[in-house]
């Protein structure tokens, strides 16, 4: 019995489209054999701090009403989960818009990508300001959209145990699936049934260590939950994170080389938007913000155009995000693509 | 995969099912392709490294057999060095080249060396000891050669000890492969029990002492002399539990399958001198210096000097088997110091000597004291650079011991660690009756170990301290 118990965990820790199609059960059911880590925010699912215990909707996002316009452009957009978790990739969503070819951040591989030949080709590069510095690069988006092959072009020499080093990662791939641990948790321990012992366990770190996961810290109003990094001053991608006005300067400056680069391959306009992180909009930690993304849009030399969406939510700030989770809610999305589609127009 | 997680949870409960499901004589090769899949998820392709030092030496076994004479002298040798010089390659290569290019550098000599950046095949100095130690038991005439290749290798790669010890003899293992093992009650309790012991020392001690041990070591020059003081203290209890934990875990998935692997540990901190230290601290590594270098180099029946000088090597070498650095090598080169200076003074001052201590105050004061010369002696063990060496002394000679803890560790969790370490070391003593206890009530205390495990452990994932060497 254990045998095969066990060997089907396995088997199935070890399979995308087997953890794809348990998620998909596990997180519909409400009893104790649903899925709990996300269902209640993904912050939630780090800590199990029983306060923060709040039903997260899940729905897409209402399609917009739209005026009725010719259509023209074909948008591809490189996101990540404060997108895909909030839209459907419907063109109607988008202004304009006929086609929509979406990436994640996430994809193991390039995919590639087809320019319209009777349409605009918007190019929307989306991710939240504790990665951006890392992900809005020319490399790694061509690592996400880029048929060719990457690394070993250009000024890269190939390693002489290049080969040893395939045999590896084939090895490696074939024996040993790369989220396994992630995939045996989710499989047996992502279920409600255990929720009281992680709240338990919760409770005594929280309340008598005062540890919570390295991961999330409590905002010092008690009523919000952030990712540490976007909090700690120490941390670069925190909206704490002293910057200077160089600094600025080369993030524009790597911002308008992508700009540069992917309108050379023919997109006729290039779109940035950093989602703000939670911290630096719901102003819960009575100290000032970097205001890195206001300096970015603000700077003589800033060429491109940025969907900053930092004001807009700002008002009435805590309806626009879940207290329990790193995104924002159905609210924020609506207001920023609101902002974007505003954006889509003007072009 | 890391003992600490759920994979090797979900691997161990496969393999020990599957083991005892099957046939005695194809246990040999499941336990064998076990270990090759164990191995194989840190970096599949180091299984060919670990191939290449098995088939050496299994043909290295068998004639050693069949010769004698220098003829047999140079098969071991040649054995030796191909044992060695992976270690050299892979471990001690860059340490090497590095201190040729700063002697070069320092007489002016020009030196160009290839950079080999190679990461590190894991428990490749274990799991070489033990081949090395096959070879010479069999160039003794201790130990048959081992005919059947596959039970070779799995003498060599047997999982629970493959990446961290104990670092097993011959004589104790490879018969055990051919015995046939049952399905036994109270030693799979014992097994598991011991398991499930290993992981409390490290997830709820180690991992918890390390919060405090980071946070000083990773910034010592703003430490007060109180922070430096409990975090060496906290680290010797942190290494200990880390290690020894590993080892509880590795001795007692063998025992569930009915393999007895030697212990490694003994109440280490309870030893009155350093020798005693270390013949209670990793007890398979300082035994196969015992037995394959310091007899071999003369041990003590040689003349005094060339007594020290065996000593000395032993615990240098011991230390430069720990790491690839100048700071693991001075730490072992402590070790030996502390244990010359004992036997000079035991040599002039006869009544000084450790075994003469006869009153509980007398045995407690060397206690301390080997416990102060040991934990002085990890300073050198976790701090990798000089220059933070030199900071770590520069700071404890302030003697600024006025200013309280300074720590981001909450005050009763600290308290709690302080616990841990006191209830550890008082349980250490009576190990075998406190197991023995245990296991009587296994169906209480299993659940409430784990359950405890669960409830107070960091499950932060961090690797075992003993994984990188």
């Amino acid at each position: 019995m254990v045998l095969f118990f066990l060997a089907f965990v396995l088997i199935f820790g070890s399979s995308n489209q087997g953890m794809r199609l348990l998620s998909q059960r596990r997180y519909i059911r409400q009893d104790g054999w649903g899925a709990d880590k996300f269902s209640f925010g993904d912050l939630y699912g780090l800590t199990y701090i029983k306060p923060f215990k709040m039903p997260r909707d899940t729905s897409f996002v209402a399609l917009p009403v739209l005026e009725t316009d010719s259509v023209k452009y074909k948008m591809h957009i490189i996101g990540d989960s404060y997108l895909y978790s909030f839209f459907s990739m419907d063109p109607r969503y988008f202004k304009k818009t006929g086609e929509v070819q979406f990436v994640r951040w996430s994809t193991p591989k390039p995919i590639p990508y087809r320019l319209s030949k009777d349409k605009k080709n918007i190019l929307l590069i989306e991710c939240v300001e504790r990665n951006f510095r890392n992900l809005m690069t020319v490399k790694e988006i061509r690592n996400r959209i880029e048929a060719q092959a990457q690394s070993n072009s250009g000024s890269q020499t190939a390693s002489r145990f290049e080969f040893l080093s395939r045999i590896n990662s084939r090895l490696k791939n074939t024996f040993y699936h790369p989220t396994l641990e992630n995939n045996l948790e989710f499989l047996l321990f992502n279920l409600g049934i255990w929720a009281p012992f992680k709240e338990l366990k919760s409770a005594l770190n929280f309340y008598i260590f005062g540890r919570l996961d390295n991961e999330v810290r409590v905002s010092k109003n008690w009523k919000q939950l952030y990712l540490t990094q976007t909090v700690d001053p120490e941390k670069v991608g925190s909206s704490f994170y002293p910057t200077s006005d160089e600094e600025v300067g080369a993030y524009v400056a790597q911002l308008n080389e992508v700009q540069t680069y992917f309108k050379s391959k023919g997109f006729d306009q290039v779109i940035f938007s950093i989602i703000p992180n939670p911290v630096g909009v719901l102003n819960t930690e009575n100290k000032p913000t970097n205001q890195i993304l206001s300096r970015i849009a603000k700077h003589p030399n800033w060429k491109g155009i940025l969907v900053d969406p930092s004001l807009r939510l700002q008002k009435n700030a805590k309806e626009n995000f879940f207290p329990s989770d790193s995104h924002w809610n159905q609210r924020g999305a609506a207001i920023w693509l609101g902002q974007l589609n505003e954006t889509l127009k003007a072009l | 995969m890391v003992f600490n997680s759920l994979q090797f949870l979900v691997f161990f409960g496969i393999v020990t099912s599957a083991y005892f499901l099957m046939a005695h004589k194809y246990r040999w090769l499941l336990l064998l392709l076990a270990s090759c899949y164990f191995y194989m998820a840190f970096v599949p392709i180091y299984l060919g490294i670990l191939a290449l030092t098995i088939v050496i030496d299994y043909f290295a076994g068998i004639l050693l057999e069949q010769h004698e004479g220098r003829t047999k002298k140079w098969i071991l040798a040649l054995s030796i060095v191909a044992n060695v010089g992976v270690l050299a390659v892979f471990k001690y290569y860059q340490f090497i080249f590095n201190n040729i290019s700063w002697f070069a550098h320092l007489l002016d000599i020009p030196v160009e060396m290839p950079v080999l950046s190679i990461l590190l095949p894991i428990g490749l100095s274990f799991h070489t000891f033990q081949a090395m130690s096959y070879t010479i038991e069999v160039y003794r005439g201790n130990q048959k050669a081992e005919r059947n290749f596959g039970i070779y290798s799995l003498y060599v790669m047997f999982y629970p000890q493959l990446v961290a010890g104990p670092i097993e003899r011959p004589q104790n293992l490879i018969y055990q492969f051919y015995e046939p093992k049952h399905w036994d009650r109270h030693r799979v309790q014992s097994g598991l029990l011991q398991m499930v012991i290993g992981i409390f020392k490290k997830v709820v001690i180690a991992d918890r002492l390390s919060m405090v041990v980071d946070e000083v070591y990773g910034n010592i020059g703003e430490q007060s002399g109180t922070n430096l003081v409990v975090a060496a203290i906290f680290y010797s209890f942190q290494i200990y539990c880390d290690f020894s934990g590993y080892s509880d875990v590795a001795i007692g998935a063998a025992r569930v399958m009915g393999f007895r692997l030697m212990e490694n540990f003994n109440a280490p901190y309870w030893a009155t001198s350093i020798p005693e230290f270390w013949r209670r601290w990793h007890i398979s590594l300082s035994t196969w210096f015992k037995d394959y270098l310091y007899i071999s180099l003369g041990g003590n029946r040689v003349s005094v000097p060339r007594w020290y000088l065996n000593i000395m090597i032993i615990f240098v070498l011991s230390g430069l088997w720990h790491g690839a650095s100048w700071n693991f090598v001075i730490w072992g080169a402590l070790h030996g110091l502390f244990q010359l200076i004992g036997l000079i003074l035991n040599r002039l001052f006869p009544f000084l000597a450790a075994d003469q201590r006869k009153t509980w105050a007398g045995i407690w004061a060397y206690r301390l004291l080997t416990f102060f010369l040991v934990t002085l002696a990890w300073v050198f063990f976790r701090i990798a650079h000089f220059s933070t060496i030199k900071l770590w002394f520069s700071r404890m000679a302030l003697m600024d011991f006025s200013s309280p803890l300074n720590v981001s560790m909450a005050i009763k969790e600290f308290y709690l660690s302080v616990f841990l370490i006191v209830g550890l070391f008082a349980l250490e003593y009576k190990r075998g009756m406190v197991k023995e206890r245990l296991e009587t009530f296994f169906w209480l205390t299993f659940p409430l170990l784990v359950l405890v495990t669960y409830f107070l452990g960091v499950f932060n994932m961090k690797q075992f301290i003993y994984f990188q060497f």
